[in-house]
């Protein structure tokens, strides 16, 4: 397509938060915005109004939520990897679950690095198109 | 009557003054709402000024940063947050305008696209110049703050309230003053009306009583009438009251004194015929004793039958006119030309006595609808008045004569003439005292009461120091009043 934002739109701002697209876009600041599925989800659940006057033009594929990351030098530190527990073990207790039930989330699970190759992807893409 | 009805000074006094309360009142409900509605709207117009410039304060300090940066989003969430903390000025929108005027953010973004100029006619609501702009027809107002960034100026904030909260405030507060002073006016016209017929009550009271008394209907104020003789009304009432009894004690005393004076009259008419009677009784007598002593010639007998006979009928003569001038009060319909001349039998001794000129001419038709004892005794009393003025041996002149209409009758005389309020008297016989005063005799009451009452009038023709004339014009009656006295 080789546009960017500036050229695509006759203008464009950032909200500093997805919540703040939502809220562009449902007050008519924005005409579209770029939002967090997982955050459109929540808000949508717990503000139903305010998702109401939004539209969804386009889904993108599934890709890996945001991960919890540490540096690989701390890693295998004793309290680095007792939080690691604490968080993939969240969903085996009540107080976990009740915690991961605030957040929307079924529970924190330890994957592989390549649930961002996808991501990784199309920012080379765009980097390419710059 | 329908005018005096309509002009306000003949209104009685229960409507003038309950309606001046009123007017008064109304006056004082306008002047007090009028000023306490400027008040009230000066006031909220302060207030509103300081929310709002408060409201502007805060909103500048948050929206400056952001103008500066061109940062729509955060200018707009100042914007959007700003509504929730400012519920008092109920904003309609607000709005970040360039220096450009265009817009940066507005509260409303769809009524106001960010990039689009601010509209024309809300940039013209500031031509003026004033930061805020009132529309009470609508229920609006705008305000503006110009936001300067070391002192070079950056953009406008502009935002319109709904003021239709004050104008309601203000809308209440008319009517809590309308329906509060409209009550309070009809309280105090009320309370006025009732008030004042409870004051004036005495003062109609006396008002009717001196009406009356005017009408010839003199009463005292009966005592369950009278107001405590403590106020003013009440010691005016008692006065009324003594004057009233001392006016019908004057009035019963001088009733008395006219019956004493007439029985006077009748006293010297008495002892008149009691000599028109007795100058024939001698020559009479002394003719019964030329019959006894000539009885038989015939020749002496007719003469002295003849003298009898003059004599009698002079007695007759006398005690006829006595009697229908003094028959008592029954008013006579008709007047005969002989119940004038018989008058001369009750004057004759006065005339004699004074050897007055008697010059009688009665050119009467013998009979005329006119009350005739009226006209009797006001002749009577007016030739006994002329007898009685008139110097010895002067001449006393009386015509009596009828025209279309009434009945004339005229009084000669060479006496000293009318004093200046007996002429007043005869000329406006209705100004004529209720009861005889000691100012006029009892005959020139008489006179001019029953001139007046008859509906004639006195002419005095001639009063000087050579004589008097005067003329009495009495008028016919008409059929029905005859009937009606008969």
């Amino acid at each position: 397509m080789h546009e960017r934002p500036e050229t695509f739109f006759a203008r464009f701002f950032f909200t500093y938060g997805h919540r703040n697209v939502i809220r562009a876009v449902a007050a008519g600041l924005a005409q579209s915005g770029s939002v967090d599925g997982y955050i459109w989800e929540v808000v949508n659940e717990l503000e139903p109004r305010l998702t109401a006057s939004t539209r969804i033009i386009r889904k993108s594929e599934l890709l890996g939520f945001p991960p919890i990351a540490c540096s690989v030098r701390l890693a295998n530190r004793p309290r680095v990897r007792a939080l690691g527990d604490v968080l993939t073990s969240m969903n085996q207790n009540t107080e976990g679950r009740s915690l991961l039930a605030t957040l929307h989330l079924d529970g924190f699970a330890r994957e592989d690095a390549s649930l961002f190759d996808r991501i990784a992807e199309m920012y080379r893409e765009v980097q390419a198109q710059s | 009557v329908k005018l005096h009805r309509l002009n306000p000074l003949y209104w009685p006094l229960t409507l003038k003054i309950p309606l001046l309360v009123v007017v008064l009142m109304l006056a004082v409900a306008l002047v007090i709402s009028n000023v306490v509605l400027r008040r009230l709207a000066a006031d909220q117009e302060t207030h509103l000024r300081e929310l709002a410039d408060s409201y502007l304060d805060g909103l500048s300090a948050a929206v400056q940063p952001n103008l500066l940066r061109r940062d729509i989003w955060e200018t707009y969430d100042a914007l959007d947050r700003s509504r929730g903390l400012y519920r008092a000025l109920q904003t309609k929108y607000a709005l970040v305008a360039l220096n450009d005027r265009t817009i940066l953010a507005a509260s409303d973004p769809l009524a106001l696209p960010t990039g689009k100029p601010v509209p024309e006619d809300l940039a013209r609501r500031f031509v003026t110049g004033d930061s805020l702009v009132l529309d009470n027809e609508h229920g609006l107002a705008w305000v503006r703050r110009t936001l300067r960034q070391d002192r070079i100026e950056i953009g406008n904030i502009i935002a319109e309230f709904d003021i239709s909260g004050l104008l309601r405030v203000r809308r209440e507060v008319l009517w809590t003053l309308v329906l509060v002073n409209a009550g309070l006016v009809t309280l105090l016209s009320l309370a006025g009306y009732a008030l004042t017929r409870r004051l004036l009550r005495p003062i109609s009271i006396l008002t009717e009583h001196v009406n009356r008394a005017r009408a010839g209907k003199l009463e005292k104020i009966p005592a369950a009438l009278l107001s405590g003789d403590r106020t003013e009304i009440g010691a005016l009432m008692v006065s009324f009251n003594q004057l009233a009894g001392a006016l019908k004690e004057r009035e019963q005393l001088a009733i008395r004194l006219a019956k004493e004076e007439k029985g006077v009259l009748l006293g010297k008419l008495a002892s008149g015929m009691a000599h028109e009677v007795n100058n024939p009784l001698g020559g009479m007598l002394n003719v019964i004793d030329t019959l006894r002593k000539h009885g038989d010639d015939p020749a002496t007998r007719l003469r002295a039958l003849d003298l009898l006979e003059r004599g009698l009928t002079g007695i007759a003569n006398v005690v006829r006119a006595a009697l229908t001038t003094y028959r008592g009060p029954r008013s006579d319909p008709m007047l005969r030309a002989r119940d004038l001349d018989d008058l001369q039998f009750l004057l004759q001794h006065e005339i004699g006595r004074r050897k007055l000129a008697w010059h009688w001419t009665n050119s009467l038709p013998d009979a005329l609808p006119i009350d005739g004892s009226t006209l009797r005794q006001v002749t009577l009393n007016l030739l006994l008045n002329a007898c009685a003025v008139s110097p010895p041996s002067s001449r006393v002149e009386f015509t009596a004569e009828a025209f279309e209409g009434g009945v004339r009758i005229r009084v000669i005389d060479q006496g000293p003439g009318l004093p200046p309020h007996v002429r007043s008297l005869f000329e406006h016989p209705h100004l004529a005292p209720n009861v005889p005063t000691e100012e006029f005799g009892l005959g020139v009451w008489t006179v001019s009461r029953l001139v007046g009452h008859a509906g004639g009038q006195i002419e005095v023709l001639r009063s000087d120091a050579s004589g008097t004339d005067l003329r009495v014009t009495v008028p016919l009656q008409e059929p029905e009043e005859i009937d009606a006295v008969a």
